[in-house]
Protein backbone atom coordinates (compact mmCIF):
# COMPACT_ATOMS: atom_id res chain seq x y z
CA UNK A 1 0.00 0.00 0.00
CA UNK A 2 2.61 2.42 1.33
CA UNK A 3 4.52 2.00 -2.38
CA UNK A 4 1.23 2.57 -4.41
CA UNK A 5 0.87 6.16 -2.68
CA UNK A 6 4.82 7.04 -3.17
CA UNK A 7 4.40 5.98 -6.60
CA UNK A 8 1.68 8.03 -7.07
CA UNK A 9 3.44 10.82 -5.77
CA UNK A 10 6.51 10.69 -8.13
CA UNK A 11 4.86 13.36 -9.95
CA UNK A 12 8.38 14.63 -11.76
CA UNK A 13 8.55 10.75 -13.50
CA UNK A 14 5.42 11.37 -15.51
CA UNK A 15 6.18 14.73 -17.30
CA UNK A 16 9.55 13.57 -18.46
CA UNK A 17 8.29 10.72 -19.77
CA UNK A 18 5.32 12.74 -21.62
CA UNK A 19 8.50 14.78 -22.72
CA UNK A 20 10.72 12.54 -24.07
CA UNK A 21 7.79 10.60 -25.81
CA UNK A 22 6.80 13.97 -27.47
CA UNK A 23 10.94 15.31 -28.43
CA UNK A 24 11.92 11.08 -29.39
CA UNK A 25 9.03 10.84 -31.27
CA UNK A 26 7.71 14.03 -32.95
CA UNK A 27 9.53 13.26 -36.12
CA UNK A 28 8.61 9.78 -36.80
CA UNK A 29 4.90 10.95 -36.03
CA UNK A 30 4.68 13.48 -38.86
CA UNK A 31 6.63 11.10 -41.05
CA UNK A 32 4.01 8.29 -40.35
CA UNK A 33 0.73 10.98 -40.56
CA UNK A 34 2.51 12.04 -44.04
CA UNK A 35 2.42 8.74 -45.65
CA UNK A 36 -1.24 9.14 -45.34
CA UNK A 37 -2.21 13.08 -45.41
CA UNK A 38 -1.52 15.29 -47.14
CA UNK A 39 -1.54 19.06 -45.95
CA UNK A 40 0.95 20.36 -43.61
CA UNK A 41 -2.49 20.96 -40.89
CA UNK A 42 -4.10 17.42 -41.09
CA UNK A 43 -0.71 15.74 -40.13
CA UNK A 44 -0.99 18.16 -37.04
CA UNK A 45 -4.42 17.43 -36.05
CA UNK A 46 -3.88 13.65 -36.75
CA UNK A 47 -0.44 14.12 -34.44
CA UNK A 48 -1.91 16.07 -32.37
CA UNK A 49 -4.59 13.14 -31.27
CA UNK A 50 -2.05 10.73 -31.32
CA UNK A 51 0.12 12.55 -28.03
CA UNK A 52 -3.38 13.00 -26.60
CA UNK A 53 -3.84 9.07 -26.75
CA UNK A 54 -0.26 8.85 -25.72
CA UNK A 55 -1.22 10.94 -22.28
CA UNK A 56 -4.30 8.57 -21.50
CA UNK A 57 -1.40 5.04 -22.01
CA UNK A 58 1.06 7.11 -20.32
CA UNK A 59 1.82 4.74 -16.79
CA UNK A 60 1.40 1.82 -19.79
CA UNK A 61 5.27 2.55 -21.32
CA UNK A 62 8.03 1.42 -19.41
CA UNK A 63 10.97 2.77 -21.97
CA UNK A 64 9.70 5.65 -24.11
CA UNK A 65 12.98 5.11 -26.08
CA UNK A 66 12.33 1.27 -26.93
CA UNK A 67 11.21 -0.22 -29.85
CA UNK A 68 8.23 -1.64 -28.82
CA UNK A 69 7.09 2.01 -27.56
CA UNK A 70 8.00 3.31 -31.63
CA UNK A 71 5.91 0.67 -32.76
CA UNK A 72 2.34 1.76 -30.51
CA UNK A 73 3.53 5.46 -31.83
CA UNK A 74 3.16 4.74 -35.22
CA UNK A 75 0.37 2.67 -34.86
CA UNK A 76 -1.53 5.23 -33.11
CA UNK A 77 -0.70 8.09 -35.37
CA UNK A 78 -2.05 5.33 -38.42
CA UNK A 79 -5.35 5.37 -36.91
CA UNK A 80 -5.70 8.77 -36.27
CA UNK A 81 -4.82 9.62 -40.07
CA UNK A 82 -7.18 6.74 -40.78
CA UNK A 83 -9.96 8.79 -37.83
CA UNK A 84 -9.40 11.77 -39.85
CA UNK A 85 -9.77 10.23 -43.47
CA UNK A 86 -12.76 9.17 -42.20
CA UNK A 87 -13.91 11.97 -41.13
CA UNK A 88 -13.29 13.57 -44.09
CA UNK A 89 -15.03 11.35 -45.96
CA UNK A 90 -15.41 11.97 -49.74
CA UNK A 91 -11.40 13.78 -49.44
CA UNK A 92 -9.33 10.59 -48.84
CA UNK A 93 -5.78 10.72 -50.65
CA UNK A 94 -4.81 8.09 -53.01
CA UNK A 95 -2.21 6.11 -50.23
CA UNK A 96 -5.12 5.97 -48.14
CA UNK A 97 -7.04 4.02 -50.64
CA UNK A 98 -4.31 1.61 -51.71
CA UNK A 99 -3.47 1.02 -48.29
CA UNK A 100 -7.54 0.24 -47.48
CA UNK A 101 -7.16 -1.93 -50.63
CA UNK A 102 -4.51 -3.89 -49.03
CA UNK A 103 -5.82 -4.15 -45.43
CA UNK A 104 -9.08 -5.52 -47.16
CA UNK A 105 -6.57 -8.07 -49.44
CA UNK A 106 -5.15 -9.65 -46.84
CA UNK A 107 -1.43 -8.59 -48.91
CA UNK A 108 0.56 -6.51 -47.59
CA UNK A 109 4.76 -5.58 -48.90
CA UNK A 110 6.35 -8.01 -46.50
CA UNK A 111 4.32 -11.08 -47.40
CA UNK A 112 7.42 -12.21 -49.60
CA UNK A 113 9.13 -13.99 -47.06
CA UNK A 114 6.64 -16.44 -46.08
CA UNK A 115 7.37 -19.27 -43.68
CA UNK A 116 5.95 -21.71 -41.98
CA UNK A 117 6.20 -20.58 -38.57
CA UNK A 118 3.94 -18.12 -36.32
CA UNK A 119 5.78 -15.24 -36.95
CA UNK A 120 5.69 -15.50 -40.45
CA UNK A 121 1.49 -16.56 -40.27
CA UNK A 122 1.16 -13.02 -38.66
CA UNK A 123 3.63 -11.60 -41.13
CA UNK A 124 0.95 -12.47 -44.03
CA UNK A 125 -2.12 -11.12 -42.41
CA UNK A 126 -3.82 -7.97 -43.37
CA UNK A 127 -2.51 -5.04 -41.78
CA UNK A 128 -5.30 -4.71 -39.66
CA UNK A 129 -5.66 -7.82 -38.81
CA UNK A 130 -2.41 -8.12 -37.63
CA UNK A 131 -1.79 -4.78 -35.54
CA UNK A 132 -4.79 -6.04 -33.80
CA UNK A 133 -2.75 -8.91 -32.79
CA UNK A 134 0.22 -6.85 -31.85
CA UNK A 135 -1.55 -4.66 -29.65
CA UNK A 136 -3.30 -7.37 -27.78
CA UNK A 137 -0.12 -9.49 -27.66
CA UNK A 138 3.04 -7.19 -27.95
CA UNK A 139 1.86 -4.66 -26.35
CA UNK A 140 -0.67 -7.01 -23.74
CA UNK A 141 -3.62 -4.07 -24.07
CA UNK A 142 -7.19 -5.71 -23.15
CA UNK A 143 -9.56 -5.37 -26.01
CA UNK A 144 -11.40 -2.11 -24.10
CA UNK A 145 -7.80 -0.72 -23.99
CA UNK A 146 -7.49 -1.22 -27.78
CA UNK A 147 -10.67 0.19 -28.30
CA UNK A 148 -10.19 3.38 -26.22
CA UNK A 149 -6.34 3.74 -28.11
CA UNK A 150 -7.80 3.50 -31.51
CA UNK A 151 -11.28 5.02 -31.12
CA UNK A 152 -13.59 2.54 -32.00
CA UNK A 153 -16.04 0.71 -29.76
CA UNK A 154 -15.77 -1.94 -27.09
CA UNK A 155 -17.74 -4.64 -29.33
CA UNK A 156 -16.22 -3.07 -32.82
CA UNK A 157 -12.54 -4.15 -31.28
CA UNK A 158 -13.40 -7.50 -29.85
CA UNK A 159 -15.13 -8.20 -33.47
CA UNK A 160 -12.14 -6.96 -35.03
CA UNK A 161 -9.60 -9.22 -32.56
CA UNK A 162 -11.55 -12.11 -33.57
CA UNK A 163 -11.59 -11.64 -37.19
CA UNK A 164 -7.74 -11.27 -36.32
CA UNK A 165 -7.43 -14.82 -34.71
CA UNK A 166 -9.49 -16.30 -37.08
CA UNK A 167 -7.45 -15.04 -40.16
CA UNK A 168 -4.56 -15.78 -38.22
CA UNK A 169 -6.19 -19.65 -37.63
CA UNK A 170 -6.58 -19.71 -41.11
CA UNK A 171 -3.23 -18.92 -42.32
CA UNK A 172 -1.75 -21.68 -40.27
CA UNK A 173 -4.25 -24.31 -41.09
CA UNK A 174 -3.44 -23.71 -44.99
CA UNK A 175 0.00 -23.91 -44.47
CA UNK A 176 -0.09 -27.14 -42.46
CA UNK B 1 5.30 -17.74 -16.16
CA UNK B 2 2.02 -16.17 -15.72
CA UNK B 3 -1.26 -18.03 -15.88
CA UNK B 4 -1.90 -15.02 -18.64
CA UNK B 5 1.12 -16.22 -20.21
CA UNK B 6 0.81 -19.80 -20.49
CA UNK B 7 -3.39 -19.15 -21.41
CA UNK B 8 -4.11 -21.23 -24.71
CA UNK B 9 -5.09 -17.96 -27.07
CA UNK B 10 -5.61 -20.19 -30.36
CA UNK B 11 -5.61 -23.77 -31.63
CA UNK B 12 -4.66 -24.37 -35.14
CA UNK B 13 -3.35 -27.31 -37.07
CA UNK B 14 -3.43 -29.05 -34.12
CA UNK B 15 -0.75 -26.97 -32.00
CA UNK B 16 -2.08 -24.73 -28.96
CA UNK B 17 -0.32 -21.45 -28.85
CA UNK B 18 -0.28 -19.67 -25.85
CA UNK B 19 -0.20 -15.56 -25.14
CA UNK B 20 3.33 -16.07 -24.69
CA UNK B 21 3.75 -17.87 -28.00
CA UNK B 22 1.65 -14.78 -29.59
CA UNK B 23 3.27 -12.16 -27.67
CA UNK B 24 7.04 -13.08 -28.76
CA UNK B 25 5.55 -13.72 -32.53
CA UNK B 26 3.98 -10.61 -32.32
CA UNK B 27 7.25 -9.06 -31.51
CA UNK B 28 9.22 -10.11 -34.35
CA UNK B 29 6.34 -9.47 -36.93
CA UNK B 30 6.24 -5.99 -35.49
CA UNK B 31 9.44 -5.33 -35.82
CA UNK B 32 10.02 -7.09 -39.40
CA UNK B 33 6.63 -5.04 -40.98
CA UNK B 34 8.81 -1.53 -39.79
CA UNK B 35 9.81 -0.14 -43.25
CA UNK B 36 10.85 3.37 -41.63
CA UNK B 37 13.89 5.07 -42.98
CA UNK B 38 16.91 5.45 -40.53
CA UNK B 39 17.17 9.12 -41.14
CA UNK B 40 13.65 10.83 -40.76
CA UNK B 41 12.90 14.44 -42.15
CA UNK B 42 12.77 17.02 -39.35
CA UNK B 43 9.42 18.15 -38.54
CA UNK B 44 8.04 21.59 -39.11
CA UNK B 45 5.29 22.69 -36.93
CA UNK B 46 3.30 25.22 -37.05
CA UNK B 47 3.10 28.24 -34.14
CA UNK B 48 -0.27 27.35 -33.51
CA UNK B 49 0.16 23.47 -32.84
CA UNK B 50 3.52 23.91 -30.76
CA UNK B 51 1.10 26.69 -28.34
CA UNK B 52 -1.24 23.45 -28.63
CA UNK B 53 0.95 21.09 -27.37
CA UNK B 54 2.40 23.23 -24.76
CA UNK B 55 -1.36 23.78 -23.48
CA UNK B 56 -2.29 19.89 -23.51
CA UNK B 57 1.26 19.73 -21.26
CA UNK B 58 0.39 21.96 -19.08
CA UNK B 59 -3.56 20.55 -18.73
CA UNK B 60 -2.28 17.05 -18.38
CA UNK B 61 -0.06 18.71 -15.22
CA UNK B 62 -2.86 20.73 -13.85
CA UNK B 63 -4.94 17.36 -13.98
CA UNK B 64 -2.00 14.78 -12.83
CA UNK B 65 -1.74 17.03 -9.66
CA UNK B 66 -5.45 17.18 -9.17
CA UNK B 67 -5.17 13.40 -9.27
CA UNK B 68 -1.98 13.57 -6.70
CA UNK B 69 -3.93 15.88 -4.27
CA UNK B 70 -7.09 13.61 -4.26
CA UNK B 71 -5.13 10.44 -3.74
CA UNK B 72 -2.68 11.92 -1.31
CA UNK B 73 -6.41 13.00 1.09
CA UNK B 74 -7.44 9.61 0.11
CA UNK B 75 -3.78 8.33 1.39
CA UNK B 76 -4.08 10.08 4.84
CA UNK B 77 -7.96 8.60 4.97
CA UNK B 78 -6.91 4.94 4.52
CA UNK B 79 -4.16 5.45 6.87
CA UNK B 80 -6.13 6.95 9.54
CA UNK B 81 -8.30 3.96 9.02
CA UNK B 82 -6.15 1.23 9.12
CA UNK B 83 -2.43 2.15 10.56
CA UNK B 84 -3.86 3.32 13.72
CA UNK B 85 -5.02 0.22 14.98
CA UNK B 86 -2.46 -1.88 13.49
CA UNK B 87 0.65 0.20 14.65
CA UNK B 88 -1.08 0.68 18.28
CA UNK B 89 -1.70 -2.83 19.13
CA UNK B 90 1.90 -3.98 18.27
CA UNK B 91 4.36 -1.19 19.51
CA UNK B 92 4.73 -0.89 23.10
CA UNK B 93 6.59 2.67 22.66
CA UNK B 94 3.49 3.58 20.64
CA UNK B 95 0.50 2.42 23.87
CA UNK B 96 3.08 3.88 26.28
CA UNK B 97 2.38 7.34 24.13
CA UNK B 98 -0.82 8.28 25.80
CA UNK B 99 -1.62 11.55 25.78
CA UNK B 100 0.99 12.98 23.79
CA UNK B 101 1.71 12.64 19.81
CA UNK B 102 3.98 9.67 18.70
CA UNK B 103 5.89 10.12 15.18
CA UNK B 104 7.95 6.89 13.17
CA UNK B 105 9.36 7.67 9.91
CA UNK B 106 9.88 5.33 7.52
CA UNK B 107 11.42 6.01 4.44
CA UNK B 108 9.19 7.76 1.96
CA UNK B 109 6.74 8.74 4.96
CA UNK B 110 5.90 9.74 8.13
CA UNK B 111 3.43 8.07 10.53
CA UNK B 112 1.98 10.33 13.57
CA UNK B 113 -0.96 9.48 16.03
CA UNK B 114 -2.19 10.49 19.32
CA UNK B 115 -4.15 8.96 22.14
CA UNK B 116 -6.15 11.45 24.57
CA UNK B 117 -8.85 10.79 27.26
CA UNK B 118 -11.64 12.28 25.03
CA UNK B 119 -14.39 10.22 24.59
CA UNK B 120 -15.61 9.12 20.75
CA UNK B 121 -15.99 12.71 18.57
CA UNK B 122 -18.55 14.08 17.30
CA UNK B 123 -20.27 17.37 15.07
CA UNK B 124 -19.85 18.30 11.16
CA UNK B 125 -17.16 20.93 10.57
CA UNK B 126 -16.73 23.12 6.93
CA UNK B 127 -14.52 26.00 6.39
CA UNK B 128 -15.78 28.96 7.01
CA UNK B 129 -13.74 30.54 4.08
CA UNK B 130 -12.31 29.59 0.49
CA UNK B 131 -10.37 31.26 -1.57
CA UNK B 132 -12.80 33.22 -4.08
CA UNK B 133 -13.98 31.44 -7.22
CA UNK B 134 -14.07 28.52 -5.67
CA UNK B 135 -17.12 26.37 -4.91
CA UNK B 136 -17.66 22.33 -3.96
CA UNK B 137 -17.29 19.76 -6.25
CA UNK B 138 -17.79 17.08 -4.35
CA UNK B 139 -18.87 16.16 -0.60
CA UNK B 140 -18.78 13.18 1.60
CA UNK B 141 -20.05 12.58 5.00
CA UNK B 142 -20.35 9.56 7.31
CA UNK B 143 -20.39 8.98 10.88
CA UNK B 144 -16.62 9.93 11.52
CA UNK B 145 -15.54 11.27 8.43
CA UNK B 146 -15.91 14.19 6.23
CA UNK B 147 -14.64 15.30 2.85
CA UNK B 148 -15.24 18.42 0.96
CA UNK B 149 -13.67 19.16 -2.50
CA UNK B 150 -13.51 22.89 -3.53
CA UNK B 151 -12.54 23.60 -7.29
CA UNK B 152 -12.00 26.77 -8.76
CA UNK B 153 -9.88 29.12 -11.03
CA UNK B 154 -7.64 26.14 -11.69
CA UNK B 155 -7.09 25.19 -8.69
CA UNK B 156 -7.98 22.18 -6.18
CA UNK B 157 -8.58 22.81 -2.33
CA UNK B 158 -9.80 19.40 -0.08
CA UNK B 159 -10.63 19.61 3.19
CA UNK B 160 -10.91 16.59 5.23
CA UNK B 161 -11.64 15.67 9.14
CA UNK B 162 -11.64 12.54 10.75
CA UNK B 163 -13.52 11.63 14.05
CA UNK B 164 -11.57 9.47 16.32
CA UNK B 165 -12.70 7.65 19.64
CA UNK B 166 -10.11 9.43 21.87
CA UNK B 167 -7.42 8.98 19.59
CA UNK B 168 -6.33 9.85 16.26
CA UNK B 169 -3.74 9.19 13.35
CA UNK B 170 -2.17 9.54 10.19
CA UNK B 171 0.09 8.85 7.68
CA UNK B 172 1.98 11.31 5.35
CA UNK B 173 3.41 9.92 2.04
CA UNK B 174 6.28 11.94 0.26
CA UNK B 175 10.36 13.22 0.87
CA UNK B 176 9.42 16.22 2.87
CA UNK B 177 9.24 16.02 6.63
CA UNK B 178 7.16 19.17 6.80
CA UNK B 179 7.20 22.25 9.19
CA UNK B 180 5.89 22.38 12.27
CA UNK B 181 2.67 25.05 11.66
CA UNK B 182 -0.50 26.28 14.31
CA UNK B 183 -4.14 26.08 13.31
CA UNK B 184 -6.36 28.25 15.72
CA UNK B 185 -4.18 27.34 18.87
CA UNK B 186 -3.48 23.57 17.77
CA UNK B 187 -0.26 22.16 16.76
CA UNK B 188 0.06 21.11 13.30
CA UNK B 189 2.81 19.89 10.05
CA UNK B 190 2.72 21.69 6.89
CA UNK B 191 3.86 19.88 3.98
CA UNK B 192 4.87 21.57 0.76
CA UNK B 193 6.38 19.38 -1.89
CA UNK B 194 6.01 19.53 -5.88
CA UNK B 195 3.54 22.45 -5.81
CA UNK B 196 1.35 20.20 -3.36
CA UNK B 197 0.31 21.40 -0.23
CA UNK B 198 -0.21 19.16 2.48
CA UNK B 199 -1.75 20.67 6.16
CA UNK B 200 -2.73 18.37 8.61
CA UNK B 201 -3.50 19.44 12.12
CA UNK B 202 -5.37 17.84 15.13
CA UNK B 203 -7.80 18.68 18.22
CA UNK B 204 -6.84 16.65 20.99
CA UNK B 205 -8.96 17.94 23.37
CA UNK B 206 -12.04 16.69 20.92
CA UNK B 207 -10.13 13.74 18.97
CA UNK B 208 -10.89 15.33 15.65
CA UNK B 209 -7.59 15.43 12.52
CA UNK B 210 -8.14 17.92 9.89
CA UNK B 211 -6.46 18.00 7.00
CA UNK B 212 -6.27 20.14 3.74
CA UNK B 213 -4.47 19.40 0.80
CA UNK B 214 -4.15 21.30 -2.32
CA UNK B 215 -2.16 23.03 -5.16
CA UNK B 216 -2.58 26.66 -3.66
CA UNK B 217 0.07 28.31 -1.75
CA UNK B 218 0.75 27.45 1.67
CA UNK B 219 -0.66 31.36 2.93
CA UNK B 220 -3.87 30.38 1.27
CA UNK B 221 -4.06 27.02 2.26
CA UNK B 222 -3.35 27.90 6.58
CA UNK B 223 -6.29 31.14 5.87
CA UNK B 224 -8.47 28.41 5.04
CA UNK B 225 -7.74 26.01 7.95
CA UNK B 226 -8.24 29.18 10.36
CA UNK B 227 -11.53 28.95 9.40
CA UNK B 228 -12.73 25.67 10.00
CA UNK B 229 -15.57 25.56 11.98
CA UNK B 230 -18.41 23.19 13.24
CA UNK B 231 -21.66 23.14 11.32
CA UNK B 232 -20.84 22.28 8.13
CA UNK B 233 -19.01 23.69 5.09
CA UNK B 234 -18.98 26.98 3.24
CA UNK B 235 -21.87 27.44 1.76
CA UNK B 236 -24.04 25.72 3.87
Amino acid sequence: MLQLYLSLLDTQAEKDKFITLYESYRDLMFYVAGRYLGSDADKEIAVDGALHVLLGVLDKIDDPQSAKTKNLVCLIVKHKCIDLLRRKGGTVEEDWEAIAEQAESGTDPVQGSMENSLTDAILSMSETGREFLILRYYHGYSTAEIADLLGVGRDAARKRLERAKAELKGILEADR
Amino acid sequence: MSKKETAVELTAAGKLYTFSDLALACEAAAAAATDLPDILPAASVSEEFAAGVRRMHSAYRRKLLRAKILHTAAGIALALLFTFSAVITTNANAREAFLTWWTATVPGSTAYWFESDAGKASGRYGLGWIPEGMTITQQTESEDFGSTVFEGGGHLLVFEYFLGEGSGAYQVFGASQGVPAEIGGLAGRLYAEDGRVNLIWADETKGVVFTISSDLDAQTVLRAAESVREGGPEGE
